[in-house]
């Protein structure tokens, strides 16, 4: 089947690509004027008991050694040892990565929940009052920084209302999606604004285009329309915003998991840079480059199950 | 699905036109006059602006440490007393050059980029989108706090860190519409029809592959002028005291109680640009839809 | 085209059930029939990371750490004394030379363990022979020996003044050699195993830390409270929002800027802890035109202290003087600093003969909001003598590797007392040996004699004196120039009682208790 090779084709360069981002992580961390020991023991800390760690990290060995040793303990499942929290990396990570993957799926579901009826609503009246409220709404979180709306939030839902808790990830499924609907919803913002513009933009184009109108003429009913033709059509643009937003959960997840205090990959990798904690560092580029090279395949295997005008390259 | 293309590229008598002459075209025309309108005002306070005002945006006054809006003060002042009006009308450039470098080459450049992978498919598609993975691997933080560890803090390094980064949305997103238009018949028929490659490309697929990028420009610059605001969070922003609409959201927000004034002023400037830009790329990306047409 | 009503409604319902189920969801809430909560919840700016007393460096690290562990000997809350805490009491010889501990026989590990001589032997050979940040504290050892089962004998390579605040020291904490002497470092940092009122249960890192009562620990009915979390919530703003839902009972550090506000809240109360913190600049006197000392002067006159104060702490600092904090044991109250004088400063400035104008470079790091706002303020007051101050905000990492490679002109830091004895901070700031004098360059004869007098003087009175000789010097020759001193920010619920922070800032939490 031409979609699954075009997969399997997809899949093989993914590794080079994979390969090719280590490599620039890791010259660019270490190029990265910081000392990791010096950062860990503290700026009193003597020479001689910073290059005590060097040997014991092995980061007085030249960078090629460096990088082949860790290709190698990355082939036997070694993602090394945080210098920070003196654990290896493999500990660390899957809480730290259930956190924000939770985080970010609940954000884009949200982003679509609410984008969708909006879209259609400022769609059915172009440039008419609905359709300014809901620009108007869309507009005001989207040009806000995310760390404001997620204070208003907390202040609003979090303090006076009491409804939601106000820091930490919590216990139990249940308790999962308490902590995290405020944070979702801050980070849902962004996205939705984009969502609902773009949706409503292509919902207005394909309104009139003559197919619709043909398919009308035809006496296919109004709901029939809606849902198989202009949706459809509607779709591709939104699977582009959402593919793009999935693989890059750090960027705006960061500022989220800080206000909320959330345990994530966003803030953990800023710190980690920060401290030069390098293997923190490249484990979770490395996992993110795999996370992003897969959304992007996903959504381009989906482009032609939408649309099948769309042939893949 | 029946076989009719929509009849948006071979015919530019303006038949399609005809057919939704319902919708008048002036009012497509009113986001575009609106957003105008906002921008050019936008601009004049900018301009205007600092030359009027009788404060300094970056003296201090010690005795006037975060006061209420005033007459004297209309946005209050801030907790180094400084004027917040000043600083956010000598803000709106700073801010404005901001958005529009940073949105420029990556748009251009983007758009290019995945108009010619989308286009040529085959390998040089699958060469320039597995570069397009490679940059988005890399996370963006990372980029940022290299190149202010390698360059020092400051206006244009953070520019150069988005720039080089923020082109690959504009790829992805040109990419899909140009494969969705290049399914079309009209491509077909236009090269059956014996127009060039680069005509098809440029004179049709372009404009129409184009406006969801557009779209997203418009709300990329508001976006941009906040990334700022979430660096200067970060540490890692525009170097003071010079007064950027993010940075002062992000050292304003210790006073959300105690003088909500100082982040939340430049947070409203902050809205109103985000509104007339967003208003200007609509109003830009309908005009592209009905010249395509 | 119109959306139907029914999906409109549709919508709108599921909208509002999901709301709803998801807002209704019980809130974990402590058993209401208790008249005492049975778990303190504290809220922190800071993660620790590693909880090993003798590699550590950061704040976070040793106030967790310190509910864990014991030393011989406990500095008290004010500062200024000394207490028993594993050694009941303690001899000297007559030549100063010869330390006796005598240990209590009733401590013990929280694993069951007793606290042993061999154990504070093995602790204290561990803290002098590793190389980390902590090893000043016993360079003046030359041996230690456990006499017998509760009795620990030190030698000294000579009298030694502060001895007893070294001695004190939290990397010396006193730590069982059975569990720990073949474990590895990670171990170490990872699974503290302690004689103090808490013990270790639960570490999810950069989140959360759980301690649970030693059961073994020999103070009868302490801790009052059987479960500490701290939790770290960095963001001050959502700190605080915790705090006043009632999701955690207290959070250090509140911003200056919220102190006024969370005064008012009546169900809190908002703390000012003194501490033995001091903030200054370093200056790197290598170079022109910072190696010219009335220049160095005229900086320090133009710097309006109090206004600093007022714009970086609300008010809630002190204006400094002396380069010792102000709690530190010998210093001089009467002194006068080199105050703010802008004529002075003005006239120094001509005469030091560094023309204007004259760019400095001030390097700061760039996150702290109270680094950049000093930077920001001394930008305008330095202005007024002609000198164009560019600020250089640079994360943490790369500072500290300028800062130790003596690539900078200025840096905004401070400092915190870890004994209550100003030795360490002259020997580091003044001194040439340990860090170049702060990294400034600095090497004075006279001061590194005056220096190495104040180490060895046992007379009280005389070495006051030194320590005054020692604070004048170094205003006169302003190595430094000295900001202000900043007391410790602390916000709890009324209903906690009985918190306390020491001076030189660890936390005491055996005797919290926080009401329902």
């Amino acid at each position: 089947m031409a979609l699954l090779a075009y997969a399997l084709r997809r899949v093989g360069q993914a590794v080079p690509v994979a390969l090719l981002v280590t490599v620039l992580i890791f010259l660019l961390i270490k190029l990265l004027p910081g000392d990791p020991a010096a950062a860990i023991l503290g700026e009193r800390a003597s020479d001689s008991a910073v290059k005590v760690l060097h040997r014991q990290w092995g980061l007085d060995r030249p960078l090629p050694v460096q990088y082949a040793v860790y290709l190698r303990n990355l082939f036997t499942g070694d993602l090394g040892q945080s210098f920070r929290y003196r654990t290896p990396v493999t500990d660390l990570l899957p809480r730290r990565s259930t956190v924000t993957f939770f985080l970010v799926v609940y954000s884009t579901l949200l982003s679509v929940v609410i984008a969708i009826p909006l879209a259609v609503v400022a769609a059915s009246h172009p440039d008419r009052w609905p359709d300014h409220l809901v620009r108007g709404l869309i507009t005001l979180p989207l040009a806000s920084p995310s760390f404001w709306i997620g204070i208003l939030l907390l202040i609003l839902f979090a303090l006076r209302l009491g409804w939601f808790p106000a820091s930490g990830y919590g216990e139990g499924l249940g308790g999962h999606l308490r902590h995290l609907f405020l944070p979702a919803l801050t980070l849902a913002q962004p996205l939705l604004a984009i969502l609902t513009r773009n949706l409503r933009s292509a919902l207005i184009d394909v309104q009139r285009t003559t197919y619709v109108d043909f398919a009308r003429a035809k006496g296919l009913a109004r709901r029939v329309v809606l849902v198989h033709h202009i949706l459809r059509a509607a779709l591709l643009p939104i699977v582009t915003l959402i593919g793009v937003r999935l693989s890059y959960p750090i960027g705006g997840a960061v500022v989220v998991e800080t206000v909320f205090a959330l345990p994530g990959l966003g803030s953990w990798m800023v710190e980690s840079i920060l401290a030069r904690d390098y293997m923190v560092v490249q484990t979770l580029t490395l996992v993110f480059a795999l996370g992003a090279m897969l959304v992007t395949l996903v959504t381009d295997l989906v482009y032609p199950l939408l649309d099948p005008r769309v042939r893949l390259g | 699905m029946s076989t009719l293309a929509p009849p948006q590229a071979l015919d530019t008598s303006g038949s399609a036109r005809a057919v939704t002459a319902g919708r008048a075209t002036p009012r497509r025309l009113s986001a575009l006059a609106v957003g105008g309108t906002l921008l050019l005002l936008l601009l004049a306070a900018a301009v205007v602006g600092p030359l009027v005002s009788p404060y300094d945006p970056i003296s201090q006054d010690f005795d006037r440490l975060l006061q209420p809006p005033s007459w004297a003060h209309p946005f209050g002042t801030d907790n180094f007393g400084r004027d917040v009006l000043t600083r956010v009308l000598h803000g709106a450039l700073i801010d404005l050059r901001i958005g529009l470098l940073a949105v420029v080459f990556p748009f251009l450049f983007g758009s290019l980029v995945g108009a010619i992978a989308g286009y040529s498919g085959g390998l040089l598609d699958a060469v320039l989108m597995r570069a397009v993975d490679v940059v988005t691997a890399v996370p963006f933080l990372v980029l940022v706090i290299a190149v202010v560890a390698f360059l020092g803090p400051g206006e244009v390094n953070v520019l150069f860190a988005i720039g080089g980064v923020g082109w690959v949305t504009y790829a992805r997103l040109v990419r899909s519409e140009v494969l969705r238009e290049k399914g079309l018949e009209y491509v077909a028929a236009g090269r059956a029809l014996g127009y060039g490659r680069w005509r098809v490309v440029l004179g049709h697929v372009l404009p129409n592959a184009v406006p969801p990028a557009v779209i997203f420009l418009a709300s990329d610059v508001v976006l941009i002028i906040l990334t700022t605001a979430t660096l200067g969070f970060l540490g890692l922003g525009v170097r003071p005291p010079a007064p950027e609409w993010g940075m002062m959201i992000s050292e304003g927000r210790e006073f959300l109680a105690s003088g909500w004034w100082v982040a939340t002023m430049p947070g409203f400037a902050c809205m109103y640009t985000g509104l007339t830009f967003i208003l200007l790329g609509d109003g830009v990306a309908d005009l592209l839809r009905v010249k395509g047409q | 085209m119109h959306m139907p009503r029914s999906i409109r409604v549709a919508l709108a319902l599921a909208a509002a059930a999901v709301l709803t189920w998801i807002g209704s969801a019980p809130l974990s809430s402590p058993v209401a029939a208790q008249a005492m909560k049975k778990v303190i919840k504290f809220g922190v700016n800071r993660g620790a990371e590693n909880l090993d007393p003798v590699t550590q460096d950061a704040n976070p690290d040793i106030w967790a750490f310190m509910q864990i562990y014991q030393q011989l000997v406990r500095v008290n809350v004010k500062g200024d004394g000394y207490e028993p805490d594993l050694a009941e009491r303690w001899t000297t010889s007559p030549d100063g030379r010869t330390w006796t501990f005598f240990l209590r026989k009733t401590a013990h590990f929280s694993n069951g363990d007793p606290v042993k001589a061999s154990d504070v032997v093995w602790s204290l050979k561990r803290a002098h022979d590793t190389k980390g940040p902590w090893q000043w504290a016993l360079e003046a050892v030359e041996d230690i020996q456990a006499k017998d089962d509760s009795t620990v004998v030190i030698h000294l390579k000579e009298a030694w003044a502060p001895f007893l605040a070294d001695i004190s020291l939290f990397s010396n904490s006193v730590m069982p050699e059975k569990f720990f002497k073949s474990a590895t470092p990670e171990d170490i940092s990872n699974k503290p195993l302690g004689s103090g009122p808490f013990m270790l249960v639960d570490w999810k890192k950069g989140e959360e830390l759980t301690m649970k009562a030693n059961p073994y620990y020999y103070e009868k009915g302490l801790p009052k409270t059987p479960e500490l979390r701290i939790r770290y919530i960095p963001d001050d703003s959502s700190r605080i929002i915790a705090l006043q839902s009632g999701e955690v009972d207290g959070i250090d550090y509140p911003p200056f800027s919220r102190i006024e506000e969370l005064r008012r809240d009546p169900k809190l109360e908002a703390q000012l802890n003194p501490s033995t913190q001091v903030s200054h600049l370093s200056l790197n006197i290598r170079e022109a035109p910072l190696n010219n000392v009335k220049f160095r002067l005229a900086l320090a006159h133009a710097t309006d202290r109090a206004a600093i104060s007022k714009a970086v702490c609300f008010g809630n600092c002190t204006p400094a003087t002396t380069f010792l904090p102000m709690t530190t044991v010998f210093f001089n109250k009467d002194s006068k600093g080199n105050a703010y004088d802008l004529d002075r400063a003005k006239q120094l400035m001509k005469e030091s003969g560094v023309g204007t104008p004259v760019t400095l470079k001030v390097m700061y790091r760039s996150n702290d909001a109270i680094h950049q706002s000093t930077a920001v303020a001394l930008k305008e007051m330095w202005g007024k003598l002609g000198v164009n101050l560019e600020l250089e905000p640079i994360d943490r990492a790369a500072e500290t590797q300028r800062y130790r490679a003596n690539q900078f002109q200025i840096r905004i830091t401070g400092w915190t007392n870890d004994i209550p004895d100003p030795s360490q901070l002259a020997s580091y700031a003044l001194g040439f040996t340990e860090s170049q004098s702060y990294h400034s360059g600095y090497q004075s004869k006279e001061m590194d004699a005056l220096i190495a007098r104040g180490l060895r003087e046992t007379n009280l009175e005389k070495r006051r004196q030194v320590y005054y000789e020692i604070q004048d010097l170094a205003l006169k020759d302003s190595p430094l120039i000295i900001l202000y001193y900043s007391p410790y920010t602390i916000a709890i619920s009324k209903k906690m009682k009985g918190f306390v922070q020491m001076a030189t800032g660890p936390w005491i939490f055996k005797d919290v208790s926080v009401e329902e």
